[in-house]
């Protein structure tokens, strides 16, 4: 079993719980940008969005530069990168099982079939 | 019982097989059936195990071992919905080899489709408990949208442009 780091997971899927950083997160995907610049499309107050902000952070999906006093925000890959692995590893374990249900169901259909055509 | 947060990620698996729906369902349902087929042994030596306690709120659990008895893997979890032969939704935790962090939500739906079975299998994942947290949303377009831009190069400067997961 792959095993994905759990706990930042976790941290992942919490900070993405929150449709405001969702959103914040998909204007970070086009590229990067400054608190202002993000607060824009929200009708929500700088330090509203800061603490979202903050707790995108804490989740390592979003890093802070300064330059000078403008803060720019930069979305970082790999959590999201680890969520969508995820998805993968569930679809692909699924698609073996079900697979191998498919042949089970085939095989038990053959032991019983005789029976059947009996008249 | 159920759980009622959105889920922020889930797998989504579909797959047709020749057998009814009656015949499906008891596949995913009954000791007997399960130990044959869900940990298939690669090697011919490994021994399954499968306890089912199939209702609402009953647990079951699907074990392998090794020849000399040590357990190899194990998933369990709890029953949340039992609808023969269309629906069974149960929570998923592996405890071996390595114990899930937390439970996860599988749903096993069956439709009835010329010639046998479609089985569409949803498994999601929820945040972590956050307290006061909103769950308003479903499906994580970001996630989405960060996943084309990743795998295809495909970028949203304009919402509204076609395949844009979000859109809508």
């Amino acid at each position: 079993m792959v095993k994905y780091r759990a706990h930042t997971l976790d941290k992942t899927f919490s900070a993405l719980s929150d449709p405001t950083r969702r959103a914040i997160v998909a204007r970070l995907a086009e590229g990067d940008a400054s608190v202002s610049e993000l607060a824009a499309p929200f009708a929500m107050s700088l330090p509203a969005i800061s603490k979202h902000l903050r707790v995108l952070e804490q989740a390592g999906l979003v890093e802070r530069t300064k330059d000078g006093r403008v803060h720019r925000l930069r979305l970082v890959a790999q959590p999201l990168h680890d969520a969508a692995a995820w998805i993968a590893h569930y679809q692909h374990f699924w698609e073996q099982q079900l697979e191998v249900l498919a042949d089970y169901l085939r095989d038990i259909h053959s032991e019983e079939e005789p029976e059947e055509h009996t008249p | 019982m159920s759980i009622r947060k959105e889920a922020v990620v889930r797998a989504v698996t579909k797959r047709r097989v020749a057998a009814p729906r009656e015949r499906v369902f008891q596949a995913w349902t009954t000791a007997e059936h399960l130990q044959r087929w869900f940990f298939p042994s690669i090697n011919g030596e490994a021994v399954p195990h499968a306890e089912v306690d199939l209702r609402v709120g009953g647990r079951y659990r699907i074990t392998m071992h090794a020849p000399d008895g040590d357990i190899t893997a194990m998933v369990g979890g709890t029953y949340h919905e039992v609808h023969p032969p269309e629906k069974l939704v149960f929570s998923w935790a592996w405890e071996a080899p390595q114990p899930d962090s937390a439970e996860t939500l599988v749903t096993v739906e069956l439709h009835d489709v010329q010639g046998g079975t479609e089985i569409i299998i949803t498994h999601e994942r929820f945040p972590a408990q956050t307290g006061e947290e909103e769950h308003t949303i479903g499906w994580n377009c970001a996630l989405e949208r960060f996943v084309l831009l990743m795998e295809e190069g495909v970028t949203f400067p304009v919402s509204a442009r076609a395949g844009d997961p979000c859109r809508s």
